[in-house]
Protein backbone atom coordinates (compact mmCIF):
# COMPACT_ATOMS: atom_id res chain seq x y z
CA UNK A 1 0.00 0.00 0.00
CA UNK A 2 1.67 3.22 -1.02
CA UNK A 3 1.63 5.22 2.11
CA UNK A 4 0.48 9.18 1.60
CA UNK A 5 4.39 10.61 1.91
CA UNK A 6 4.86 7.83 -1.41
CA UNK A 7 2.07 9.77 -3.23
CA UNK A 8 3.24 13.69 -2.17
CA UNK A 9 6.70 12.63 -3.17
CA UNK A 10 5.74 11.00 -6.51
CA UNK A 11 3.73 13.95 -6.94
CA UNK A 12 6.50 16.47 -6.27
CA UNK A 13 8.45 14.63 -8.98
CA UNK A 14 5.79 14.82 -11.31
CA UNK A 15 4.49 18.10 -10.84
CA UNK A 16 1.22 17.20 -9.75
CA UNK A 17 -1.15 18.73 -7.11
CA UNK A 18 -4.26 17.40 -5.93
CA UNK A 19 -6.66 18.05 -3.22
CA UNK A 20 -6.71 16.09 0.29
CA UNK A 21 -9.96 14.18 -1.13
CA UNK A 22 -7.98 13.33 -4.38
CA UNK A 23 -5.04 12.35 -2.75
CA UNK A 24 -6.79 9.74 -0.61
CA UNK A 25 -8.29 8.21 -3.52
CA UNK A 26 -5.01 8.33 -5.75
CA UNK A 27 -3.29 6.70 -3.02
CA UNK A 28 -6.02 3.90 -3.02
CA UNK A 29 -6.42 3.15 -7.05
CA UNK A 30 -2.56 3.56 -7.19
CA UNK A 31 -2.08 0.76 -4.76
CA UNK A 32 -4.39 -1.54 -6.74
CA UNK A 33 -2.61 -0.86 -9.51
CA UNK A 34 0.36 -1.69 -8.37
CA UNK A 35 -1.11 -4.74 -6.60
CA UNK A 36 -1.95 -6.06 -9.95
CA UNK A 37 1.16 -5.06 -11.77
CA UNK A 38 3.22 -7.37 -9.12
CA UNK A 39 2.26 -10.54 -10.89
CA UNK A 40 5.27 -9.38 -13.48
CA UNK A 41 7.73 -10.82 -10.19
CA UNK A 42 6.57 -13.82 -11.28
CA UNK A 43 8.57 -13.51 -14.73
CA UNK A 44 11.98 -14.46 -13.07
CA UNK A 45 15.26 -14.43 -14.47
CA UNK A 46 14.19 -15.47 -18.34
CA UNK A 47 15.80 -12.58 -20.14
CA UNK A 48 19.29 -11.52 -19.10
CA UNK A 49 20.06 -7.55 -19.34
CA UNK A 50 22.64 -8.62 -22.43
CA UNK A 51 19.54 -10.34 -24.18
CA UNK A 52 17.41 -7.21 -23.58
CA UNK A 53 20.36 -5.30 -25.22
CA UNK A 54 20.60 -7.45 -28.22
CA UNK A 55 17.02 -6.21 -29.56
CA UNK A 56 18.18 -4.72 -32.09
CA UNK A 57 17.13 -1.30 -31.00
CA UNK A 58 19.25 1.67 -32.66
CA UNK A 59 19.41 5.48 -32.88
CA UNK A 60 17.67 6.77 -36.01
CA UNK A 61 20.12 9.98 -36.81
CA UNK A 62 19.98 12.68 -39.89
CA UNK A 63 22.63 15.11 -41.05
CA UNK A 64 22.17 18.21 -38.91
CA UNK A 65 21.58 20.31 -42.15
CA UNK A 66 18.76 22.76 -42.64
CA UNK A 67 16.67 21.91 -45.85
CA UNK A 68 13.17 22.20 -44.26
CA UNK A 69 11.69 24.90 -46.73
CA UNK A 70 7.98 23.44 -45.72
CA UNK A 71 9.00 24.68 -42.10
CA UNK A 72 9.55 27.99 -43.21
CA UNK A 73 7.67 30.51 -40.69
CA UNK A 74 6.58 27.40 -38.28
CA UNK A 75 8.91 28.72 -35.85
CA UNK A 76 7.11 31.93 -35.17
CA UNK A 77 3.75 29.83 -35.60
CA UNK A 78 4.90 27.95 -32.49
CA UNK A 79 6.23 30.93 -30.44
CA UNK A 80 2.95 32.71 -31.42
CA UNK A 81 1.25 29.79 -29.66
CA UNK A 82 3.14 30.47 -26.00
CA UNK A 83 0.88 32.78 -23.36
CA UNK A 84 4.13 34.55 -22.99
CA UNK A 85 6.48 35.30 -25.35
CA UNK A 86 9.12 38.29 -26.34
CA UNK A 87 11.40 38.64 -29.21
CA UNK A 88 10.55 35.44 -30.96
CA UNK A 89 11.24 33.65 -27.32
CA UNK A 90 8.91 31.95 -25.30
CA UNK A 91 8.82 33.57 -22.03
CA UNK A 92 8.78 31.82 -18.40
CA UNK A 93 9.61 32.91 -15.29
CA UNK A 94 12.84 32.73 -13.06
CA UNK A 95 13.85 29.09 -12.83
CA UNK A 96 17.26 29.49 -10.97
CA UNK B 1 -30.38 8.25 -52.08
CA UNK B 2 -29.20 5.81 -49.60
CA UNK B 3 -25.46 6.65 -48.97
CA UNK B 4 -25.26 4.86 -45.41
CA UNK B 5 -24.35 1.79 -47.01
CA UNK B 6 -21.87 2.40 -49.92
CA UNK B 7 -18.55 1.32 -49.77
CA UNK B 8 -15.34 3.44 -50.42
CA UNK B 9 -15.49 1.93 -53.94
CA UNK B 10 -19.35 2.70 -54.50
CA UNK B 11 -18.99 5.90 -53.61
CA UNK B 12 -16.26 6.33 -56.19
CA UNK B 13 -17.82 5.15 -59.18
CA UNK B 14 -21.10 7.41 -58.24
CA UNK B 15 -18.86 10.30 -58.27
CA UNK B 16 -16.91 8.87 -61.24
CA UNK B 17 -20.29 8.30 -63.28
CA UNK B 18 -21.63 11.90 -61.63
CA UNK B 19 -24.58 10.16 -60.16
CA UNK B 20 -23.91 12.23 -57.02
CA UNK B 21 -21.31 14.93 -56.70
CA UNK B 22 -18.90 15.17 -53.66
CA UNK B 23 -21.19 18.49 -52.41
CA UNK B 24 -23.99 16.08 -52.65
CA UNK B 25 -21.73 13.42 -50.47
CA UNK B 26 -20.70 16.05 -48.26
CA UNK B 27 -23.68 17.72 -47.59
CA UNK B 28 -25.60 14.20 -46.83
CA UNK B 29 -23.06 13.23 -44.20
CA UNK B 30 -23.36 16.92 -42.29
CA UNK B 31 -26.82 16.33 -42.38
CA UNK B 32 -26.58 12.97 -40.87
CA UNK B 33 -24.58 14.51 -37.99
CA UNK B 34 -26.67 17.45 -37.52
CA UNK B 35 -29.39 15.21 -37.16
CA UNK B 36 -27.89 12.01 -35.11
CA UNK B 37 -25.21 13.53 -33.42
CA UNK B 38 -27.08 15.12 -30.80
CA UNK B 39 -27.42 11.71 -29.19
CA UNK B 40 -24.37 10.07 -30.02
CA UNK B 41 -21.79 12.97 -29.59
CA UNK B 42 -18.80 11.30 -31.88
CA UNK B 43 -18.11 14.73 -32.72
CA UNK B 44 -16.07 17.73 -31.09
CA UNK B 45 -15.62 19.46 -33.72
CA UNK B 46 -17.69 19.44 -37.00
CA UNK B 47 -15.15 21.20 -39.89
CA UNK B 48 -18.22 22.11 -42.20
CA UNK B 49 -16.38 25.06 -43.77
CA UNK B 50 -13.22 22.85 -44.54
CA UNK B 51 -15.47 20.04 -45.77
CA UNK B 52 -17.42 21.82 -48.44
CA UNK B 53 -14.39 23.90 -49.67
CA UNK B 54 -12.61 20.65 -50.23
CA UNK B 55 -15.68 19.09 -51.66
CA UNK B 56 -15.87 22.00 -54.30
CA UNK B 57 -12.39 21.19 -54.71
CA UNK B 58 -13.20 17.23 -55.93
CA UNK B 59 -16.19 18.15 -57.81
CA UNK B 60 -13.82 20.37 -59.98
CA UNK B 61 -11.66 18.15 -61.27
CA UNK B 62 -14.27 15.09 -61.53
CA UNK B 63 -15.78 17.95 -64.06
CA UNK B 64 -12.77 18.71 -65.81
CA UNK B 65 -12.70 14.96 -66.39
CA UNK B 66 -9.57 14.55 -64.39
CA UNK B 67 -8.61 10.91 -62.84
CA UNK B 68 -8.92 10.98 -59.42
CA UNK B 69 -7.97 8.93 -56.58
CA UNK B 70 -10.11 6.53 -54.31
CA UNK B 71 -10.34 8.70 -51.61
CA UNK B 72 -11.54 11.50 -53.71
CA UNK B 73 -14.71 13.20 -52.27
CA UNK B 74 -15.13 10.89 -49.78
CA UNK B 75 -16.24 12.09 -46.50
CA UNK B 76 -13.86 10.83 -43.35
CA UNK B 77 -13.35 11.67 -39.08
CA UNK B 78 -10.17 11.85 -37.54
CA UNK B 79 -9.83 11.63 -34.01
CA UNK B 80 -9.23 14.33 -31.83
CA UNK B 81 -5.36 13.56 -31.32
CA UNK B 82 -4.30 14.00 -34.85
CA UNK B 83 -3.62 17.53 -35.89
CA UNK B 84 -5.16 19.21 -39.16
CA UNK B 85 -4.06 22.63 -39.41
CA UNK B 86 -6.39 25.39 -38.34
CA UNK B 87 -8.81 23.30 -36.69
CA UNK B 88 -8.63 23.35 -32.60
CA UNK B 89 -6.80 19.86 -31.52
CA UNK B 90 -7.72 19.14 -27.62
CA UNK B 91 -7.37 15.25 -27.26
CA UNK B 92 -10.13 15.16 -25.62
CA UNK B 93 -8.66 17.40 -22.42
CA UNK B 94 -9.51 21.07 -21.11
CA UNK B 95 -5.44 21.82 -21.37
CA UNK B 96 -5.81 22.15 -25.07
CA UNK B 97 -8.78 23.91 -25.04
CA UNK B 98 -7.86 26.95 -26.79
CA UNK B 99 -5.48 24.99 -28.94
CA UNK B 100 -5.35 25.52 -32.27
CA UNK B 101 -3.62 23.18 -34.79
CA UNK B 102 -0.40 24.98 -36.93
CA UNK B 103 0.10 22.26 -38.60
CA UNK B 104 -1.01 19.06 -40.43
CA UNK B 105 -0.29 15.32 -38.81
CA UNK B 106 1.33 13.75 -41.93
CA UNK B 107 -1.41 11.71 -42.35
CA UNK B 108 -3.76 13.97 -42.80
CA UNK B 109 -1.65 15.82 -45.58
CA UNK B 110 -1.57 12.72 -47.08
CA UNK B 111 -5.14 12.17 -46.68
CA UNK B 112 -6.03 15.60 -48.24
CA UNK B 113 -3.33 15.29 -50.98
CA UNK B 114 -5.95 12.34 -51.78
CA UNK B 115 -8.69 14.70 -52.20
CA UNK B 116 -10.51 13.25 -48.82
CA UNK B 117 -12.93 15.62 -47.03
CA UNK B 118 -12.24 15.94 -43.42
CA UNK B 119 -15.97 16.43 -41.92
CA UNK B 120 -14.36 16.93 -38.66
CA UNK B 121 -12.51 15.94 -34.88
CA UNK B 122 -13.99 13.04 -33.10
CA UNK B 123 -13.82 12.09 -29.34
CA UNK B 124 -11.71 10.49 -27.42
CA UNK B 125 -11.07 9.71 -23.80
CA UNK B 126 -8.31 11.81 -22.48
CA UNK B 127 -5.09 12.07 -24.02
CA UNK B 128 -6.40 8.79 -25.37
CA UNK B 129 -6.24 7.48 -21.74
CA UNK B 130 -9.07 4.91 -21.46
CA UNK B 131 -11.38 2.09 -23.12
CA UNK B 132 -14.76 3.69 -22.89
CA UNK B 133 -14.54 7.60 -24.13
CA UNK B 134 -15.63 8.32 -20.81
CA UNK B 135 -12.69 10.10 -19.52
CA UNK B 136 -13.42 12.59 -22.03
CA UNK B 137 -13.36 16.45 -20.26
CA UNK B 138 -16.29 17.01 -23.16
CA UNK B 139 -18.44 14.73 -22.45
CA UNK B 140 -18.71 10.95 -23.66
CA UNK B 141 -19.76 9.43 -26.48
CA UNK B 142 -23.05 6.82 -27.22
CA UNK B 143 -22.32 3.29 -28.16
CA UNK B 144 -24.96 3.52 -31.50
CA UNK B 145 -26.14 0.18 -31.52
CA UNK B 146 -27.13 1.00 -27.62
CA UNK B 147 -27.33 4.54 -26.46
CA UNK B 148 -26.68 3.27 -22.90
CA UNK B 149 -23.21 1.82 -23.68
CA UNK B 150 -19.93 3.03 -24.29
CA UNK B 151 -18.66 2.91 -27.85
CA UNK B 152 -15.42 1.68 -26.29
CA UNK B 153 -12.14 3.72 -26.11
CA UNK B 154 -10.00 5.54 -26.46
CA UNK B 155 -11.19 6.22 -29.82
CA UNK B 156 -15.01 5.96 -28.97
CA UNK B 157 -15.81 8.96 -31.12
CA UNK B 158 -14.29 7.41 -34.56
CA UNK B 159 -15.74 4.29 -34.22
CA UNK B 160 -19.27 5.53 -33.47
CA UNK B 161 -19.05 8.15 -36.36
CA UNK B 162 -18.58 5.30 -38.65
CA UNK B 163 -20.95 3.07 -36.88
CA UNK B 164 -23.73 5.70 -36.95
CA UNK B 165 -23.11 6.77 -40.91
CA UNK B 166 -21.77 9.76 -40.10
CA UNK B 167 -19.23 9.44 -42.47
CA UNK B 168 -17.23 6.54 -43.87
CA UNK B 169 -14.00 6.50 -41.95
CA UNK B 170 -12.25 7.38 -39.40
CA UNK B 171 -8.60 8.04 -38.29
CA UNK B 172 -7.62 7.05 -34.98
CA UNK B 173 -4.91 5.83 -32.34
CA UNK B 174 -3.83 2.84 -30.69
CA UNK B 175 -1.81 1.95 -27.65
CA UNK B 176 -3.20 -1.03 -26.09
CA UNK B 177 -6.52 -1.60 -28.72
CA UNK B 178 -7.99 2.02 -28.86
CA UNK B 179 -9.04 1.25 -32.24
CA UNK B 180 -9.77 -2.30 -32.34
CA UNK B 181 -11.57 -2.34 -29.13
CA UNK B 182 -14.38 -0.21 -30.36
CA UNK B 183 -14.41 -0.99 -33.55
CA UNK B 184 -15.60 -4.31 -31.52
CA UNK B 185 -18.28 -2.45 -29.33
CA UNK B 186 -19.96 -0.61 -32.55
CA UNK B 187 -19.73 -3.77 -34.88
CA UNK B 188 -17.08 -1.97 -37.65
CA UNK B 189 -13.71 -2.56 -38.50
CA UNK B 190 -10.91 -1.54 -36.65
CA UNK B 191 -7.06 -1.78 -38.04
CA UNK B 192 -3.99 -1.21 -35.98
CA UNK B 193 -1.01 -1.13 -38.56
CA UNK B 194 2.77 -2.44 -38.40
CA UNK B 195 4.44 -0.30 -35.72
CA UNK B 196 6.05 2.18 -37.80
CA UNK B 197 4.61 1.53 -41.30
CA UNK B 198 2.21 5.01 -40.45
CA UNK B 199 3.83 8.21 -39.71
CA UNK B 200 3.24 9.80 -36.05
CA UNK B 201 4.02 13.30 -36.75
CA UNK B 202 1.25 15.38 -35.75
CA UNK B 203 -0.34 12.66 -33.62
CA UNK B 204 -0.62 14.02 -30.05
CA UNK B 205 2.21 11.11 -27.90
CA UNK B 206 0.75 9.01 -25.55
CA UNK B 207 3.12 6.37 -25.01
CA UNK B 208 5.33 6.69 -28.16
CA UNK B 209 6.74 3.53 -28.72
CA UNK B 210 3.30 2.49 -28.88
CA UNK B 211 1.39 4.80 -30.31
CA UNK B 212 0.59 3.73 -34.06
CA UNK B 213 -2.19 5.63 -36.27
CA UNK B 214 -5.11 3.16 -37.72
CA UNK B 215 -8.20 3.05 -39.07
CA UNK B 216 -12.11 2.93 -38.41
CA UNK B 217 -14.34 1.83 -40.74
CA UNK B 218 -17.29 -0.53 -42.34
CA UNK B 219 -15.34 -3.17 -44.23
CA UNK B 220 -12.53 -4.75 -44.71
CA UNK B 221 -11.51 -3.54 -47.92
CA UNK B 222 -11.96 0.48 -47.05
CA UNK B 223 -9.78 0.01 -44.31
CA UNK B 224 -6.77 -1.30 -46.73
CA UNK B 225 -7.77 1.67 -49.32
CA UNK B 226 -7.12 4.37 -46.38
CA UNK B 227 -4.33 2.24 -45.08
CA UNK B 228 -2.56 2.03 -48.64
CA UNK B 229 -2.83 6.08 -48.45
CA UNK B 230 -1.72 6.86 -45.12
CA UNK B 231 1.54 4.41 -44.96
CA UNK B 232 5.06 5.27 -45.83
CA UNK B 233 8.08 6.82 -44.49
CA UNK B 234 8.01 9.86 -43.31
CA UNK B 235 11.15 12.20 -42.49
CA UNK B 236 9.28 13.99 -40.05
CA UNK B 237 9.05 10.37 -37.86
CA UNK B 238 12.04 8.89 -37.03
CA UNK B 239 10.20 5.98 -35.87
CA UNK B 240 8.61 5.51 -39.26
CA UNK B 241 9.94 2.64 -41.49
CA UNK B 242 9.54 1.72 -45.17
CA UNK B 243 7.44 -1.77 -46.27
CA UNK B 244 10.34 -3.60 -47.53
CA UNK B 245 8.50 -7.04 -47.11
CA UNK B 246 7.54 -9.28 -50.03
CA UNK B 247 3.84 -9.31 -50.66
CA UNK B 248 2.27 -12.87 -50.34
CA UNK B 249 -1.40 -12.49 -51.56
CA UNK B 250 -0.08 -13.51 -55.16
CA UNK B 251 1.26 -16.71 -53.58
CA UNK B 252 -1.17 -19.25 -53.95
CA UNK B 253 -0.39 -20.95 -50.61
CA UNK B 254 -3.27 -21.93 -48.31
CA UNK B 255 -3.29 -19.73 -45.18
CA UNK B 256 -1.93 -20.75 -42.23
CA UNK B 257 -4.21 -19.59 -38.86
CA UNK B 258 -3.18 -19.98 -35.41
CA UNK B 259 -5.91 -20.10 -32.18
CA UNK B 260 -4.04 -19.16 -29.63
CA UNK B 261 -5.67 -21.16 -26.47
CA UNK B 262 -4.46 -18.45 -23.61
CA UNK B 263 -7.25 -16.00 -25.79
CA UNK B 264 -10.23 -17.93 -24.38
CA UNK B 265 -10.30 -17.21 -20.70
CA UNK B 266 -12.45 -18.01 -17.61
CA UNK B 267 -14.95 -14.94 -17.39
CA UNK B 268 -15.01 -13.62 -20.98
CA UNK B 269 -18.72 -13.49 -22.23
CA UNK B 270 -19.64 -16.70 -23.86
CA UNK B 271 -21.73 -15.13 -26.56
CA UNK B 272 -18.30 -13.84 -27.35
CA UNK B 273 -16.67 -16.85 -27.42
CA UNK B 274 -19.17 -18.65 -29.31
CA UNK B 275 -19.13 -15.97 -32.06
CA UNK B 276 -15.41 -16.21 -32.31
CA UNK B 277 -15.76 -20.30 -32.63
CA UNK B 278 -17.99 -20.17 -35.16
CA UNK B 279 -15.99 -18.02 -37.45
CA UNK B 280 -12.88 -20.41 -36.83
CA UNK B 281 -14.88 -23.09 -37.41
CA UNK B 282 -16.18 -22.13 -40.77
CA UNK B 283 -12.63 -21.53 -41.80
CA UNK B 284 -11.56 -24.94 -43.13
CA UNK B 285 -14.36 -24.73 -45.14
CA UNK B 286 -12.90 -21.92 -46.67
CA UNK B 287 -9.68 -23.32 -47.55
CA UNK B 288 -7.90 -22.23 -44.86
CA UNK B 289 -5.65 -24.26 -42.18
CA UNK B 290 -6.68 -23.83 -38.65
CA UNK B 291 -4.59 -25.36 -35.87
CA UNK B 292 -4.12 -24.25 -32.22
CA UNK B 293 -0.87 -22.41 -31.03
CA UNK B 294 0.00 -21.43 -27.80
CA UNK B 295 1.95 -17.83 -26.60
CA UNK B 296 2.28 -18.62 -22.94
CA UNK B 297 3.84 -14.70 -21.82
CA UNK B 298 0.21 -13.56 -23.30
CA UNK B 299 -0.88 -13.44 -19.24
CA UNK B 300 1.69 -10.63 -18.37
CA UNK B 301 0.81 -8.47 -21.53
CA UNK B 302 -1.45 -5.91 -19.49
CA UNK B 303 0.59 -5.68 -16.44
CA UNK B 304 4.35 -4.95 -18.46
CA UNK B 305 2.02 -2.54 -20.67
CA UNK B 306 0.69 -0.40 -16.91
CA UNK B 307 4.44 0.01 -16.60
CA UNK B 308 5.57 0.89 -19.72
CA UNK B 309 3.09 3.06 -21.17
CA UNK B 310 2.54 5.29 -17.92
CA UNK B 311 6.31 5.50 -17.68
CA UNK B 312 5.96 6.82 -21.48
CA UNK B 313 3.20 9.32 -20.59
CA UNK B 314 5.12 10.38 -17.54
CA UNK B 315 7.74 11.49 -19.65
CA UNK B 316 5.23 12.59 -22.95
CA UNK B 317 2.85 14.89 -20.92
CA UNK B 318 5.43 16.80 -18.79
CA UNK B 319 4.87 19.69 -22.05
CA UNK B 320 1.75 20.03 -20.74
CA UNK B 321 2.91 23.13 -18.31
CA UNK B 322 1.65 26.29 -19.64
CA UNK B 323 4.41 27.61 -21.33
CA UNK B 324 4.31 26.94 -24.77
CA UNK B 325 0.52 26.32 -25.34
CA UNK B 326 -2.51 24.98 -24.27
CA UNK B 327 -4.11 26.82 -21.26
CA UNK B 328 -2.39 28.12 -18.20
CA UNK B 329 -2.75 29.23 -14.63
CA UNK B 330 -0.47 32.12 -13.59
CA UNK B 331 1.75 32.32 -10.94
CA UNK B 332 3.78 33.47 -8.32
CA UNK B 333 6.18 30.84 -9.25
CA UNK B 334 7.27 28.78 -12.08
CA UNK B 335 7.39 25.38 -10.25
CA UNK B 336 3.55 26.79 -9.16
CA UNK B 337 2.91 27.50 -12.63
CA UNK B 338 3.31 23.93 -13.40
CA UNK B 339 1.65 22.68 -10.58
CA UNK B 340 -1.45 24.78 -10.63
CA UNK B 341 -2.09 24.58 -14.72
CA UNK B 342 -1.75 20.63 -14.47
CA UNK B 343 -4.26 20.80 -11.27
CA UNK B 344 -6.56 22.60 -12.94
CA UNK B 345 -6.49 21.24 -16.39
CA UNK B 346 -5.56 17.65 -15.91
CA UNK B 347 -7.87 15.39 -15.64
CA UNK B 348 -7.71 12.22 -12.56
CA UNK B 349 -7.03 9.27 -15.22
CA UNK B 350 -3.64 11.47 -16.68
CA UNK B 351 -2.49 12.47 -13.11
CA UNK B 352 -3.06 8.68 -12.01
CA UNK B 353 -1.06 7.44 -15.12
CA UNK B 354 1.72 10.53 -14.89
CA UNK B 355 2.48 9.64 -11.50
CA UNK B 356 2.35 5.67 -12.00
CA UNK B 357 5.06 6.39 -14.64
CA UNK B 358 7.47 8.47 -12.38
CA UNK B 359 6.90 6.23 -9.78
CA UNK B 360 8.28 2.65 -11.86
CA UNK B 361 10.54 5.03 -13.58
CA UNK B 362 12.30 6.32 -9.91
CA UNK B 363 15.12 5.19 -7.86
CA UNK B 364 14.44 1.57 -6.09
CA UNK B 365 11.50 1.14 -8.11
CA UNK B 366 12.81 0.95 -11.66
CA UNK B 367 14.59 -2.56 -11.66
CA UNK B 368 11.60 -4.44 -10.16
CA UNK B 369 9.06 -2.20 -12.22
CA UNK B 370 10.66 -0.60 -15.64
CA UNK B 371 13.30 -3.15 -16.55
CA UNK B 372 11.21 -6.46 -15.67
CA UNK B 373 8.30 -5.16 -17.95
CA UNK B 374 10.63 -4.27 -20.80
CA UNK B 375 12.15 -7.68 -20.45
CA UNK B 376 8.25 -9.46 -20.19
CA UNK B 377 8.06 -7.21 -23.33
CA UNK B 378 10.41 -8.86 -24.97
CA UNK B 379 9.20 -12.31 -23.95
CA UNK B 380 5.81 -11.59 -25.69
CA UNK B 381 7.50 -10.61 -28.78
CA UNK B 382 9.43 -13.73 -29.07
CA UNK B 383 5.97 -15.72 -28.21
CA UNK B 384 4.73 -14.05 -31.20
CA UNK B 385 7.95 -14.44 -33.29
CA UNK B 386 8.15 -18.53 -32.74
CA UNK B 387 4.24 -18.66 -33.29
CA UNK B 388 4.42 -17.14 -36.61
CA UNK B 389 7.53 -19.60 -37.77
CA UNK B 390 4.36 -22.04 -37.95
CA UNK B 391 1.48 -19.74 -38.95
CA UNK B 392 0.76 -16.84 -41.06
CA UNK B 393 -1.70 -15.11 -39.01
CA UNK B 394 -3.47 -15.61 -35.23
CA UNK B 395 -7.02 -15.18 -34.48
CA UNK B 396 -8.76 -14.59 -31.31
CA UNK B 397 -11.32 -12.69 -29.74
CA UNK B 398 -10.62 -8.70 -29.88
CA UNK B 399 -11.98 -8.06 -25.98
CA UNK B 400 -13.41 -10.27 -23.61
CA UNK B 401 -16.91 -8.60 -23.61
CA UNK B 402 -19.50 -6.71 -25.57
CA UNK B 403 -19.92 -2.94 -24.92
CA UNK B 404 -20.57 -2.58 -21.57
CA UNK B 405 -23.47 0.25 -19.12
CA UNK B 406 -21.92 3.53 -18.86
CA UNK B 407 -20.21 3.95 -15.41
CA UNK B 408 -19.95 -0.23 -14.98
CA UNK B 409 -16.18 0.18 -14.97
CA UNK B 410 -15.31 3.77 -13.67
CA UNK B 411 -15.54 2.67 -10.00
CA UNK B 412 -11.92 0.81 -9.98
CA UNK B 413 -9.53 1.38 -12.75
CA UNK B 414 -7.83 -2.21 -13.00
CA UNK B 415 -11.32 -3.41 -13.71
CA UNK B 416 -11.28 -0.97 -16.88
CA UNK B 417 -7.48 -1.60 -17.72
CA UNK B 418 -8.61 -5.26 -18.28
CA UNK B 419 -10.94 -4.25 -21.30
CA UNK B 420 -7.69 -3.74 -22.93
CA UNK B 421 -6.57 -7.95 -22.48
CA UNK B 422 -6.19 -9.63 -25.09
CA UNK B 423 -5.48 -6.15 -27.48
CA UNK B 424 -2.54 -4.93 -25.64
CA UNK B 425 0.31 -7.80 -26.82
CA UNK B 426 -0.11 -6.83 -30.99
CA UNK B 427 0.91 -3.31 -29.42
CA UNK B 428 3.78 -4.53 -27.56
CA UNK B 429 5.09 -6.57 -30.04
CA UNK B 430 4.74 -4.04 -32.70
CA UNK B 431 2.55 -6.29 -35.18
CA UNK B 432 -0.41 -5.25 -37.07
CA UNK B 433 -4.12 -6.22 -36.17
CA UNK B 434 -7.49 -5.61 -37.23
CA UNK B 435 -10.87 -6.02 -35.97
CA UNK B 436 -13.74 -7.65 -37.89
CA UNK B 437 -17.18 -8.07 -36.22
CA UNK B 438 -18.01 -11.34 -36.27
CA UNK B 439 -21.92 -11.54 -34.37
CA UNK B 440 -23.86 -10.71 -32.08
CA UNK B 441 -23.89 -11.49 -28.46
CA UNK B 442 -27.47 -10.82 -26.90
CA UNK B 443 -28.02 -7.93 -29.57
CA UNK B 444 -24.57 -6.42 -29.15
CA UNK B 445 -21.65 -6.77 -31.72
CA UNK B 446 -18.62 -9.07 -31.10
CA UNK B 447 -15.25 -8.63 -32.31
CA UNK B 448 -12.55 -10.86 -33.83
CA UNK B 449 -9.27 -9.80 -34.55
CA UNK B 450 -6.63 -11.36 -36.73
CA UNK B 451 -3.18 -10.54 -35.98
CA UNK B 452 0.25 -10.64 -38.39
CA UNK B 453 3.50 -10.72 -39.09
CA UNK B 454 5.66 -7.83 -38.76
CA UNK B 455 4.84 -5.59 -42.52
CA UNK B 456 1.82 -8.25 -43.16
CA UNK B 457 -0.83 -6.17 -43.20
CA UNK B 458 -1.58 -7.84 -47.01
CA UNK B 459 -2.34 -10.93 -44.95
CA UNK B 460 -4.91 -9.78 -43.01
CA UNK B 461 -7.13 -8.11 -45.27
CA UNK B 462 -7.24 -11.21 -47.09
CA UNK B 463 -8.35 -13.29 -44.23
CA UNK B 464 -10.36 -10.56 -43.10
CA UNK B 465 -12.33 -10.53 -46.36
CA UNK B 466 -12.67 -14.23 -46.02
CA UNK B 467 -14.16 -13.98 -42.40
CA UNK B 468 -16.52 -11.10 -43.83
CA UNK B 469 -18.31 -13.65 -46.54
CA UNK B 470 -18.55 -15.76 -43.56
CA UNK B 471 -20.08 -13.38 -41.36
CA UNK B 472 -22.10 -11.95 -44.27
CA UNK B 473 -23.55 -15.22 -45.42
CA UNK B 474 -25.28 -16.15 -41.77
Amino acid sequence: MLSQNDIQQIANLARIKFTEEEGKKFSKDLSSILDFISQLKEVEGEVSDERLRERGVFNVLREDVDDNKELEGMVSNLVDMAPEKQNGYVKVKKII
Amino acid sequence: MDFSNLTIKKAHEGLVSKQFSAVDLTKHFLDVIKKKDKDIHAFLEVTEELALNQAKESDKKINNGEDIGILEGIPCAIKDNILVKGVKCTAGSRILDNYIAPYDATVVKKLQESGAIVIGKTNLDEFAMGSSTETSAFGVTKNPVDLKRVPGGSGGGSAASVSASECFYALGSETAGSVRQPASFCGGVGLKPTYGLVSRHGLIAMGSSLDVIGVNSKTVEDAELVFNVIKGKDRFDATSVENNKQQTTNNKQQIKVGVPKEYFIDGMEGGVERCVRKVINDLNSRGVEVKEVSLPYTKYALSSYYVLMPAEVSANMARYDGMRYGETVSSDSLLNTYLDTRKKYLGDEVRRRIMLGSYVLSEGHYDDYYRKAQKVRWLIREDFRKVFDEVDLIIAPTTPTTAFKFGEKTKNPVQMYLSDIFTAPANLAGIPAMSVPCGLSDGLPAGIQIMGQWMGEDRIFELGKIIEQIVNSK
